[in-house]
């Protein structure tokens, strides 16, 4: 999925950064998140972190411009030749 | 958008009072029952045209055909317009925001049916089919359905705060 180990890292890392805005951003003074709200908080801020840390990942770059090339409706069988393909990789 | 339709749909029911006050109807509550049945339905309603895909009575093509179109979401709307007309503005607003968050998707949408089959779409990522593992994989292999679909769950925790429901009560 990934083609540099530090993808999921630099994804915590991003998701740090966000949780650091939404915490400055919208926390109400009288009404300051509690810790286990954090952890959740940052949780979820991991989701669009990866996402962002995928955007410096050639991988997921050049699968989307591959999968652009295919259209799944008009040819679903393409589809089984990617689940083989990962499949293979598996094992 | 899969997984971020849910958190896009509640998103709209934290603002049901703003949505529906323009309407001059009874105003919905934020997160009430009444502002998520309605919002859900509507919201995952052009999705149901993978039914008859699955039953074998249209091709996987007829996915984000008719159900994703402008004259849909206005025959909802007057079709809940005399049952109350805050669940019919309700249910304009999310299905025009589902097709907002499918617009991405690289598969298109024809908006504008039956006046016009130019499809629309901003080609953030690739559309890998309309169900299945594939679609599914191929769907979250790619940075931007994470950081869209991923934002969307952060913006609903942020609503949960600014309204002071769970887990912000």
């Amino acid at each position: 999925m990934f083609a540099r180990k530090l993808t999921p890292y630099l994804g915590l890392l991003f998701g740090a950064l966000i949780l650091l805005g939404v915490w400055h951003f919208f926390e109400y003074p009288e009404r300051p998140f509690t810790f286990f709200q954090l952890i959740l908080l940052y949780m979820v801020s991991v989701l669009p972190g990866m996402g962002l840390a995928m955007f410096l990942d050639p991988a997921p770059q050049a699968l989307r411009k591959e999968f652009l090339k295919e259209n799944f409706y008009e040819h679903p069988e393409a589809a089984d030749k990617y689940l083989k393909k990962w499949e293979e990789s598996c094992k | 958008m899969q997984v971020g339709h849910a958190a896009l749909a509640a998103v709209i029911a934290s603002y049901a009072p703003e949505i529906t006050g323009v309407t001059g109807g009874p105003v919905v509550e934020a997160f009430s029952w009444e502002a998520v049945i309605v919002v859900f339905l509507a919201h995952f309603l052009p999705n149901f045209d993978v039914v008859p895909i699955r039953l074998g009575l249209a091709k996987d093509s007829f996915h984000c055909t008719w159900s994703h179109t402008f004259l849909f979401a206005i025959l909802v709307g007057a079709l809940l317009l005399p049952i109350n007309p805050s669940w019919s503005f309700l249910a304009f607003v999310s299905l025009i925001l589902h097709y907002l968050a499918d617009s991405p998707s690289s598969v298109g949408l024809p908006l504008l049916l039956p006046f016009s089959k130019k499809r629309f779409s901003c080609y953030l990522w690739a559309d890998t089919g309309h169900s299945g593992w594939f679609s599914f994989k191929g769907t979250y292999m790619q940075s931007w359905t994470w950081f869209l679909e991923g934002g969307m769950f952060l913006v609903l925790l942020v609503r949960a705060y600014q309204e002071g429901v769970f887990p912000f009560a």
